[in-house]
């Protein structure tokens, strides 16, 4: 089997070592004989929605972001027909906010955001900052991370979150109504850094899972692999922050 | 009764100073802390004699701040000067009172002080420095101030007068549009090697018009002699330069600054700007170009960041690592020794950054190999996954929870030479157990 993952703007969204996500599928494709090509994609390059498997969109500062946002006007059609159509998408942090409605400017000004996913941001009074334990009630998981946002996340109805937050301490999307991240059809938004994939292997094989399953349209068995490290790392964190 | 209300507060802080520093070995900002409540004119007071020249930017403060202090001292100035542990407001009080003295005739005095980023602003208040140079601004601990470009607000709110000359690391292009009017002076490399940025390092787009910058040349992550070609926003005038790196061996290096020859026991990319920045504050303190070169050439690397120690019959390198390309610059060093060990501490206390994702933006694949990797620091298990997934093999993995476990596991591994690379709480925890049981003979805090 072969998979191809997609790296939007690698050069630019690039801030919290989210690039590792990359790394990690890779990794764990290749550990069990599975191809991996991955295709960079940025400012003035084509987004060919068929290509691919994996569409990775990481965060930025907002600088970057906002060189990102100018471009990504030419792309929008194409990667909302690669959403809609099941394919596999993860986006972290700034490509998370990216993929909904609009981000409010504190001053109030909108950013219009891809309008793809039923959500938006409007920006914060304080940084968000610190470890994270979330819970995904449906696979019954816990997963841990980094958040580092200014910007407060709400979901709309035609969307769900991929968690909620349950250690005691903590922000989410945006400290108020406890959920954490986003899921719809094949595409899941989270503000979790780490890299968010380098302590959550159930999280990262569901991904490639879900990829294979769509592109060969079977059910899907990964080989089991050796996670005693990424066990112990995100044992570290929940020990830490949460069962107190 | 303002006079009065400063001596006292210089009593009191020279006092709790020496209780704090000699009997509890501990603590210095607390002396500083309190001269400030008893009297907020205090810093004013003790410095209105001194020049003073705040060392600030992500990588190289210390270094910098040792090297300038070396040539000023050798020139006969004297010089009031803090460590990288008291380089926030409280901690810097505490250096220029607790080192307050009537100055005698003819003494001149220099402050050369080091500066964490966010502090400028908060010590600016009450100090105005001849001099604030910025040493570069890469990504670092953005879990404290969010972003670099919001790092670069911060430095530029503490620039509160226009008689404050700024050096500049030119090469910078995060520093190429500093937003005051101040006299800018910069630094630099006149070298030419055309080559293009990596993907993953952060400031290398065009700070005005948005379009990825060119480069002439690149000395190491994003700096070099940078230009757009869209808007043609370019690298500035550069005053102070180096002009060609002659050699760099694994302890030293010979660079030419201003065409002069310069041999350093100090090497890296990265040390090459903290020569010439030292140089370029130097030149503009008013001491001669041939002076400032002599009396580098005599510079002993500072402890701890760089030093040597014997354990057991090994030969240990310790390297302070903090971000990225400081990270990737140490395994450049690492790699020139392929029949080394590598210790790998990290921690995530405040002050290593409490983010461990920067991480995943060093280049580990750079040295990938069959050496021994022994792993330690309370994130050990995410550094473990780090490797892993940069191509190590793990049964080359050694795990240590405690320092005297890792002491005893160095002594062990086959390598003669070996590298450790520790986030900052892990080093001075490493040091205080170094220094406890007689490896080193000072504790550098």
């Amino acid at each position: 089997m072969e998979i191809n993952i997609c790296h939007l703007y690698p050069d630019l969204l690039n801030t919290y070592g989210d690039l590792g996500n990359v790394l990690i599928l890779k990794y764990r494709c290749e550990k069990r004989g599975i191809k991996v090509n991955i295709t960079n994609v940025s400012l003035n390059d084509e987004f060919e929605e068929e290509k691919y498997d994996i569409v990775f969109f990481g965060g930025g500062q907002d600088y970057e972001q906002s060189i990102v946002s100018e471009d990504l006007e030419l792309k929008k059609d194409k990667i909302k027909s690669y959403v809609e159509n099941n394919k596999v998408f993860l986006a972290i942090c700034g490509g998370y906010q990216l993929l909904g409605n609009y981000y409010e400017k504190s001053c109030g000004e909108k950013i219009k955001g891809l309008e793809i996913l039923d959500l938006y941001t409007k920006s914060g009074k304080k940084r968000f900052i610190g470890n994270i334990v979330i819970e995904d009630t449906r696979n019954n998981v816990k997963y841990v991370g980094f958040e580092n946002h200014f910007g407060k996340t709400y979901l709309g109805d035609k969307v769900e979150p991929l968690g909620k937050v349950v250690s005691n301490v903590g922000y989410g999307n945006n400290g108020e109504d406890g959920y954490e991240g986003v899921v719809y059809k094949n595409t899941i938004g989270t503000y979790l850094h780490g890299s968010g994939l380098s302590k959550n292997p159930i999280l990262a094989d569901r991904i490639i899972k879900n990829a294979l399953a769509e592109k060969y349209n079977k059910e899907i068995t990964l080989k089991r692999l050796d996670d005693e490290y990424e066990i112990l790392a995100k044992e570290y964190i929940i020990n830490k922050l949460v069962n107190k | 009764m303002e006079n009065v209300r400063n001596i006292i507060a210089i009593g009191v802080t020279k006092v709790v100073a020496i209780i704090t520093k000699n009997i509890m070995k501990r603590g210095t900002s607390l002396p500083g802390m309190i001269g400030l409540k008893i009297s907020p004119n205090i810093l004013k007071y003790v410095c209105r004699n001194m020049d003073i020249v705040f060392i600030t930017g992500t990588n190289g403060k210390t270094t910098t701040t040792s090297l300038v202090t070396k040539v000023l001292e050798m020139d006969g100035i004297v010089v009031v000067t803090n460590g990288s542990g008291a380089n926030m407001l409280n901690g810097i009080a505490t250096t220029l009172i607790y080192n307050y003295k009537l100055i005698k005739k003819d003494e001149k005095r220099i402050g050369v002080i080091e500066i964490d980023e966010a502090n400028v602003r908060l010590v600016t208040k009450y100090i105005t420095p001849k001099m604030i140079v910025v040493t570069n601004l890469f990504r670092d601990q953005l879990d404290r101030y969010g972003e670099v470009y919001t790092t670069l607000k911060i430095i530029e709110e503490g620039i509160n007068k226009k008689e404050i000359k700024l050096l500049l690391n030119g090469d910078d292009p995060m520093l190429g549009n500093v937003d005051v009017e101040n006299e800018k002076i910069y630094f630099g490399f006149d070298m030419k090697n055309d080559t293009k940025a990596k993907v993953n390092i952060g400031g290398k787009f065009c700070t005005i018009c948005k379009n990825e910058y060119s480069y002439k040349f690149i000395s190491y992550n994003h700096l070099g002699d940078y230009y757009c070609d869209k808007c043609g926003h370019k690298r500035p005038m550069i005053k102070y330069s180096i002009n060609e790196v002659v050699e760099m061996t694994e302890n030293e290096m010979t660079i030419k600054i201003e065409n002069e020859l310069l041999n350093i026991t100090l090497t890296g990319m990265y040390n090459s700007y903290n020569v010439l920045c030292a140089y370029g504050i130097c030149r503009e303190l008013g001491i001669k170009k041939e002076k400032i070169l002599e009396y580098l050439e005599g510079y002993v690397e500072i402890k701890g960041r760089h030093e040597t120690i014997k354990i057991g019959n090994k030969d240990v390198v310790v390297i302070l690592v903090k971000n990225p390309a400081g990270y990737n610059e140490a395994l450049m060093t690492v790699k020139r020794n392929e029949n080394s060990a590598i210790v790998l501490l990290l921690n995530d206390d405040y002050v290593d950054s409490r983010d461990i994702s920067w991480i995943w933006d060093v280049d580990f694949e750079e040295i990938v190999s069959d050496r021994t990797v022994l792993i330690g620091g309370k994130r050990k298990y995410d550094m473990a996954v780090r490797l892993k997934i940069a191509g190590f093999n793990r049964k080359n993995f050694i795990f240590a929870s405690t320092n005297s476990e890792l002491i005893e596991k160095i002594k062990k591994c086959r390598e003669e030479k070996v590298y450790i690379l520790a986030t900052y709480t892990a080093m001075t925890s490493l040091r205080k157990y170094l220094f406890n049981n007689k490896y080193i003979t000072t504790y550098w805090e």
